[in-house]
């Protein structure tokens, strides 16, 4: 994989549906300014209708900015040219896995996206066969992707991206209309495909993904808000809050516990940190 | 009214390669009034259970009791009993269709043939359930967002006054100050109108904190029922089903391990737990 210095930049990024109507301050998303490194694994959270989504589809094209430039590598978004380069570049998983499956079974569908970049079929049959083995699907080719489980159609359309051998895959709440199990499936492949060396980038409202990642971006009313380390996030995590985002339920007990006059002042990272803290207030007694 | 599944089965597409036995031997009772929580993993028969109570299927074999009411195979004219069933489908926002907001509310109320007074009343009161401010009444629910189009619809729905309420996954795709607001909607509509209300749901937390009797499925059986403190003190049965425990109870397991006097997991709000271990840190110091 290339490694430049700066996969993602965002710079003045300013986005719209019908910029002509609204005003400026209700733009779907406002000054947005980031950039993202190759190989990172990027948690992007923020409530319904931040932009978060909107964010997602300017990042590989499918929407242009109203003002500002998203580059991907060498190519801006902005230009005919950039746009062919970057939607092979950025593979995009969306939340309903049914809205991404087209062929009636698992093989044809993997191969869907090769055929319309004109792979020849002697490169294709490989690239399938890896596609489908990185995520746990082989033994399944010559099945109908309609009786597949949530998390294993989920997979499929993941097949279907990384066929395609894009630098970066980001998903747009992937893993919200999975079971637990689903989800559980869908996030290991997503840590794998991060130490494969593909840039991850992860859309969600769950707190409990968001320390997942190595970095965390909270967008909300329309702005970038936060853009931290997730272990630094863990402990302003309260900050979740105002943004209507979930907060990690040992903050919320540590919270509660305050307002009691338990006082835990110590940093706390992870959730097993809390019960070791927990754990000493009361066999200090 | 008192709700029996009384040994019933379902196949689709009987007689048929596609022939799929989707509930089998279905033994269960759901008492009038209470707050029911069907768990399962995707594909576990529990829309297929709730598509019979609704009375929009009927069952291969085996008798529904619903009150004076028994549905068996061959079992006609149900209207009368559907508009005793009101049904919150998942992401129900699909399936708005009229020009208003007030409109598409006072549908169901037309349909049972309530007078134009007794709609207003409804449409009203429906929306305040819901949180719904009155002057979106004449909005189009098209122009609304999309935590805003799911309370429209369950408005819709909740206008009906049903005797039996049914709800698909409600909170899916909803962040979670969303989430958080429709469970405490739902739990003062029950506990007003003392409806018998089914919730289906893959999130272990919504069915604690809400439900006084929790159905387990699997591969198209009940393969437990009981209270939720009945249902969660068995986490590998729950692991095999594909299912988890709720967050607050995985965590006061991850505590008891150092405990001498364990946590009791019957706690289920945070709330509660944080009481119990200020009780616990006082008594000690």
């Amino acid at each position: 994989m290339k490694h430049t210095k700066s996969l993602i930049e965002l710079s003045g990024v300013w986005f719209d549906y019908h910029p002509d109507r609204q005003m400026k301050e209700q733009w779907a998303l406002q000054d947005i300014n980031l950039t993202i490194q190759s190989g990172e694994y990027v948690v992007v959270m923020g409530p319904n209708g931040s932009g978060k989504s909107t964010f997602a589809r300017l990042l590989n094209g499918l929407f242009i900015p109203t003002e500002g430039e998203v580059r991907v590598g060498d190519f801006s978004t902005s230009d005919d040219l950039g746009q062919f380069h970057i939607r092979r570049k950025v593979g995009m998983v969306f939340q309903n896995p049914d809205n991404q499956i087209v062929a009636t079974t698992v093989r044809d569908d993997v191969a869907f996206g090769l055929e319309n970049l004109g792979v020849p079929r002697e490169e294709m049959i490989p690239r399938i066969e890896q596609a489908l083995e990185v995520v746990g699907l082989v033994g399944f080719e010559n099945r109908e992707p309609a009786h597949l489980s949530g998390g294993q159609k989920q997979r499929l359309a993941i097949a279907g991206v990384i066929a395609m051998n894009p630098d970066i895959i980001v998903f747009d709440e992937s893993t919200s209309m999975l079971d637990p199990q689903g989800r559980e499936e869908v996030r290991e492949l997503m840590k794998e495909l991060h130490q494969q060396g593909h840039t991850v980038i992860h859309i969600t409202h769950s707190a409990q993904e968001a320390f997942l990642a190595e970095r965390v971006i909270v967008i909300a009313h329309h702005r970038l808000q936060l853009d931290c380390p997730s272990k630094d996030l863990y402990n302003q995590s309260h900050l979740l809050e105002q943004w209507g985002l979930e907060v990690p339920l040992p903050i919320r007990l540590r919270a509660l516990l305050k307002d009691q006059g338990l006082e835990i002042n110590e940093p706390i990272g992870n959730s097993d940190e809390m019960v070791a803290q927990i754990w000493r207030y009361l066999s200090k007694t | 009214m008192e709700i029996s599944f009384q040994d019933i089965t379902y196949t689709y597409s009987t007689g048929t390669p596609f022939e799929h036995r989707a509930l089998q031997n279905i033994h269960v009772q759901f008492n009038q009034g209470s707050y029911v929580a069907v768990i399962g993993k995707t594909g576990s028969g529990k829309s297929t259970l709730v598509q019979l109570l609704a009375g929009l299927l009927l069952p291969t074999s085996g008798v529904l009791q619903v009150g004076d009411t028994r549905i068996h195979s061959r079992s006609k004219k149900l209207g009368e009993y559907r508009k005793k069933v009101g049904v919150v489908f998942q992401y129900p926002e699909h399936q708005l269709f009229e020009e208003t907001v007030a409109k598409d509310i006072a549908f169901g109320p037309k349909n049972l043939g309530c007078d134009v007074a007794e709609i207003e009343h409804r449409v009203v009161e429906a929306m305040s359930w819901v949180g719904l401010s009155p002057d979106l009444r004449d909005r189009s629910p098209f122009e609304l967002s999309g935590g805003q189009m799911r309370r429209v619809a369950i408005a819709g729905v909740l206008a009906m006054r049903p005797d039996i309420l049914i709800l698909d996954e409600p909170t899916a795709g909803l962040d979670y100050l969303g989430q958080r607001d429709l469970l405490s909607i739902l739990k003062r509509f029950h506990q007003h109108f003392g409806c018998t209300v089914v919730h289906v749901t893959h999130n272990m937390n919504e069915a604690a904190e809400l439900a006084e009797q929790i159905v387990l499925m699997s591969d198209g059986k009940v393969i437990s029922t009981g209270k939720p403190v009945e249902i969660f003190r068995n986490l590998p049965y729950l692991q095999v089903s594909g299912l988890d425990v709720p967050d607050v109870t995985k965590w006061i397991m991850s505590l008891n391990q150092n405990l001498s006097t364990p946590v009791s997991t019957e706690i289920y709000e945070l709330s509660a737990l944080a009481d119990e271990l200020i009780h616990r840190w006082r008594r000690g110091s």
